[in-house]
């Protein structure tokens, strides 16, 4: 299997031609609401048709996918699809991702969604194309089509000893279907090449250089531009965005070698070189005269921030009366869960390169969503959009919408600029501050026991400032209104999974405060995290061993088998108290478990996997250090379409996100974002790894769900889950960093008085607020 | 606004003599300032695109090359400090075809996700090899600690560190390039 960013030629060449069999669709229709970013992008100029499967005379398959690779190695999976349902040789199959004339209108790469639900007209589109072939022969041969059989694009028929090669019966005809949506595909026992381990056809030109990601592209008379980013680090609202530049002053570049512009609108400010070295001295050196801005709210204690944040409540669910079991309740809980503003942290800071000519546009990016970025290059070149064209090429991995799109439109500016081709490279800093955070969050329970132990309600309520980010220069040239929009996108798996009689779920709609969009488990990790604290706290209140508890209370017999799957792979201890686990030395043991069904996309969403995690820890006494020892991660995603793929970005996913609940906090001082470099945020260490084991359940019959994602929602709960199995302590606040465990440990005072947290002012040190509150509300 | 301006003599004060390193085994004379970072220098001007830029400050490791055989962030190394000496990038390693144990033990193992990291893996790993041809796990993981992988491969990467051990000592232990 081949991937490419295109063939070299439009596929709509092939409309007129003979030897071709094509499987085709009317545009897909424009979006759904503004703020689903999964929605396909409006206005999708010049996609009268959408190619999914193209065969040639000469055996070809060609595959488009509106979906891109963002380092998952999706096309594998999608190449082994389209195999399996034509009957070609998989490396037959060439899969087109990403290139924004090419391929169908599919929305932005989120939500683990390309099996899932990208995949299903591709795979139609496969099978109907085999029909037709086998039709098509059985005409030739004079046989009934169902005594025909296919292996590798070779139609044969066995009693009569004859075979016809599927280029061969498309040579001198020219064939279109359109995508019919009822087509049969293949029963999975005929399986040959889906949930087989193929090897991912990208690593191999990874490993030896030969690949080309969007920092690779290069074009003849490219040149090298840098941006200076405003002095509001990371904030994208405000009327002080985009109005904010006094002044720069050219000559204090005049003497850079190579330089050929310096170029602002608005706020925005790049620098062009003809050398790549003299556009970053040009950036570092020029001098640029600012206005002030109104300071944000202090972040390290997000809690007070969000709170204060003005936002729209939105009720997901009421269900029995809440109030009157809250009131009744033997043993009433009050819960808050606080997560911190993280990064996507990309290793790779974004790049693009632009072309900006009068007959038109072209952008190599590492955007998510190709039809997006070409509708915001339109909207800010104010061009048509069918004179733009997104070439999209794999970046580093971004889990979420990093700084891609911006990088993309600085590229398009700084060649308009010129007249030339400009390469533009996000540096380390600017990728950190300005990546759209994945935003702190707060969670309040209201719940308890009744006096048999059972849970007395469930109230919710969960706040998430977080929108889809416009594209940055949009804002700093004034051509978007810095006002802060609200997207409805905190409601992730907010209705929790188990069986609570009453029960109130509220997400407070908000704008971000600081710059924020999704990252991986969006709203859910968090919302999950409170989820399985609380019932955590339930169970150890009840006297009930923990996983005992949940299954007590869960409906869902998937879920439960995947529970018990878990729980036996972990040699899972029922017991009722923590620190039943014997310490060595200064390390306290504990093991802790949490489950989710990861449900995204607008309320009330689709689920994806199933997931649930036995985490084992070591906390060591005198320092508070936090060591994850072991995961053993269930999920239950279906059928598989490449198991060695679904194992790897579930390692991936359980490594990235022990990282992100063990010592990632974005760190902020009264400019706005603090931390700037690795030193300052410090991501898993090859020294923290744990060992993994994965209990993948095997339903083949299955439709096949989005993986990986779903198995980084559970981690946070099943961390702190252990943590208190090993310290008897809750925490409710990640990061469970060194220094938070430690003060704990020791019974430490909170080093922040709340009053100033809920002040917002902008002070260091949230950890020791919720800890406090943590400690007291064990009583 | 738009202040274009005629390109300036490249360097004002005079060319500058030519500096003279062995970039995978090819002699390179090259007329720039020795204050260019060699990442920049093998990126743009030699157009090898095996080291990375990922952070311009050596915490990060996408940049690693071998420098006389050491590893080393090209990222903040200066041109004049690679003067005289053998450069080694990833596409010295081996070729496609003729993968280097190293590489071929990380394809093996499939031990990439985006593999924007892959590069300082490799080049890292070999560097450990040849210095030591049987590390122990805690020994791959000390020397690997420095490069940064945000995808979370590194289950896959460390298979691929005790593939390539094995690999390289079967093939003998002067098997690198």
């Amino acid at each position: 299997m081949s991937l490419s960013p295109g063939p070299g030629s439009h596929w709509r060449d092939q409309l007129g031609r003979d030897g071709v069999l094509l499987v085709l669709r009317g545009a897909h229709p424009a979006s759904g609401p503004r703020e689903e970013p999964a929605a396909a992008s409006p206005n999708p100029e010049g996609h009268g048709l959408e190619l999914f499967i193209a065969v040639d005379q000469d055996g070809r398959v060609t595959a488009y996918n509106g979906h891109v690779d963002l380092g998952t190695g999706i096309g594998t999976a999608l190449g082994q699809i389209v195999a399996e349902e034509l009957d070609v040789a998989f490396e037959q199959v060439t899969v087109v991702l990403g290139h924004s004339a090419l391929v169908p209108n599919q929305g932005a790469t989120i939500a683990s969604e390309t099996i899932q639900v990208t995949a299903i007209p591709l795979r139609r589109a496969a099978a109907q194309a085999r029909h037709h072939l086998v039709a098509l022969a059985a005409v030739e041969l004079d046989v009934a089509p169902d005594e025909l059989e296919v292996m590798d694009g070779v139609v044969r028929c066995g009693r009569r000893n004859e075979q016809r090669q599927y280029g061969d019966l498309l040579r001198g005809r020219h064939i279109r279907l359109t995508l019919d949506d009822a087509t049969p595909v293949k029963p999975v026992e005929h399986y040959r090449v889906v949930g087989q381990r193929v090897p991912r056809a990208d690593i191999p030109a990874k490993a030896d250089g030969s690949f080309t990601y969007v920092h690779d592209v290069r074009v003849p008379g490219m040149l090298h531009g840098r941006v200076v980013r405003p002095p509001y680090a990371g904030l994208d609202h405000g009327p002080f965005v985009g109005r904010s530049l006094v002044s720069v002053d050219q000559a204090s570049v005049a003497h850079i070698p190579g330089l050929v512009a310096v170029v602002t609108l608005g706020d925005f400010v790049g620098v062009v070189a003809e050398r790549e070295e003299n556009a970053a001295l040009a950036a570092d050196t020029l001098v640029v005269h600012w206005r002030g801005w109104d300071r944000p709210p202090g972040l390290n204690a997000p809690e007070g921030a969000i709170r204060a944040n003005p936002a729209t409540a939105r009720r997901l669910l009421d269900r029995g009366d809440l109030d009157a079991a809250l009131a009744s309740a033997a043993t009433p809980m009050r819960r808050s869960y606080v997560w911190p503003y993280q990064l996507h942290g990309s290793i790779g800071p974004s790049c693009a390169v632009a072309d900006v000519r009068p007959d038109g546009v072209t952008l190599w990016s590492g955007t998510q969503n190709p039809l997006m970025m070409r509708t915001d290059v339109a909207r800010l070149l104010g061009v048509p959009e069918a004179s733009v064209a997104v070439l999209r090429h794999e970046a580093a991995g971004c889990y979420g919408r990093n700084c891609a799109d911006d990088v993309g439109a600085d590229a398009v500016l700084l060649s308009r600029a010129c007249g030339r081709p400009v390469r533009v490279q996000l540096t380390r800093a600017q990728e950190h501050v300005w990546e759209p955070k994945g935003a702190g969050q707060v969670m309040d329970v209201a719940g308890g026991l009744t006096a048999e132990g059972a849970p007395a309600g469930y109230g919710f309520e969960t706040r998430y400032p977080s929108n889809g980010a416009p594209t940055l220069a949009l804002l700093l040239t004034g051509i978007v209104a810095p006002d802060p929009q609200v997207f409805a996108m905190g409601d992730r798996t907010a209705v929790p999974p188990y069986r609570y009689a009453d029960a109130r779920v509220t997400v407070h709609d908000m704008p971000p405060i600081v710059r924020a969009s999704w990252f991986r488990g969006v709203s859910a990790l968090p919302n999950s995290f409170a989820h399985e604290s609380f019932i955590d706290e339930l169970a150890t209140e009840a006297g009930v061993d923990p996983i005992e508890y949940r299954l007590r209370h869960l409906d869902d017999p998937r879920a439960a088998d995947m529970i018990r799957a878990v729980a036996e792979r972990a040699g899972w201890q029922p017991h009722t108290v923590p620190q039943t686990m014997a310490p060595d030395g200064d390390w306290l043991r504990g093991r802790g478990f949490a489950y989710a069904l990861y449900v995204h996309g607008t309320f009330p969403g689709t689920a994806a996997a199933w997931s649930a995690w036995v985490a084992d820890v070591a906390v060591n006494r005198i320092t508070g250090e936090v060591a994850v020892e072991r995961v053993v991660v269930g999920q239950d995603q279906g059928a598989v379409v490449n198991p060695a793929g679904v194992e790897h970005q579930i390692h991936g996913n359980v490594l990235q996100s022990t990282g992100r609940v063990l010592a990632e906090r974005v760190e902020f001082d009264d400019g706005g974002v603090a931390s700037r470099d690795w030193g300052s945020y410090p991501i898993l260490s090859f020294a923290q790894v744990p060992a993994i084991d994965v209990v993948s359940m095997p339903r083949p019959h299955d439709p096949p769900l989005g993986v990986g994602e779903s198995a980084a929602v559970p981690s946070a709960a099943a961390i702190a889950n252990a943590i208190f199995d090993a310290t008897g302590i809750r925490f409710r606040a990640p990061p469970f960093t060194a220094d938070v465990v430690r003060a704990a440990l020791q019974g430490l005072p909170s080093p922040v008085p709340a009053a100033a947290v809920a002040a917002g002012k902008p002070r260091r040190i949230l950890p020791g607020v919720t800890l406090a509150r943590g400690l007291a509300g064990q009583g | 606004m738009v202040a274009s301006r005629p390109a300036s003599p490249s360097h004002p004060s005079g060319p500058p003599r030519p500096i003279d390193l062995t970039v995978n085994g090819r002699a390179v004379s090259l007329v720039l300032p020795g204050s260019v970072s060699l990442l920049t220098v093998l990126r743009n001007d030699l157009e090898l695109n095996g080291p990375k830029y990922g952070c311009g400050l050596g915490q990060c490791g996408a940049c690693t090359v071998l420098l006389d055989g050491v590893p080393a962030r090209a990222c903040v190394v200066p041109l004049r400090v690679a003067a005289g000496r053998h450069v080694v990038t990833l596409e010295g390693l081996g070729s496609s075809g003729a993968l280097h144990p190293v590489q071929q033990a990380f394809v093996d193992e499939q031990a990439a996700q985006c593999g924007y990291c892959l590069n300082g893996m490799i080049m890292t790993t070999v560097a450990l090899l040849d210095r030591n041809p049987a590390p122990d796990e805690a020994e791959i993981r000390r020397e690997l600690s420095g490069n940064l992988c945000r995808c979370g491969t590194h289950v896959e990467i460390l298979r691929a560190v005790r593939r390539a051990a094995a690999l390289r000592q079967g093939a003998g232990p002067e098997s690198r390039s």
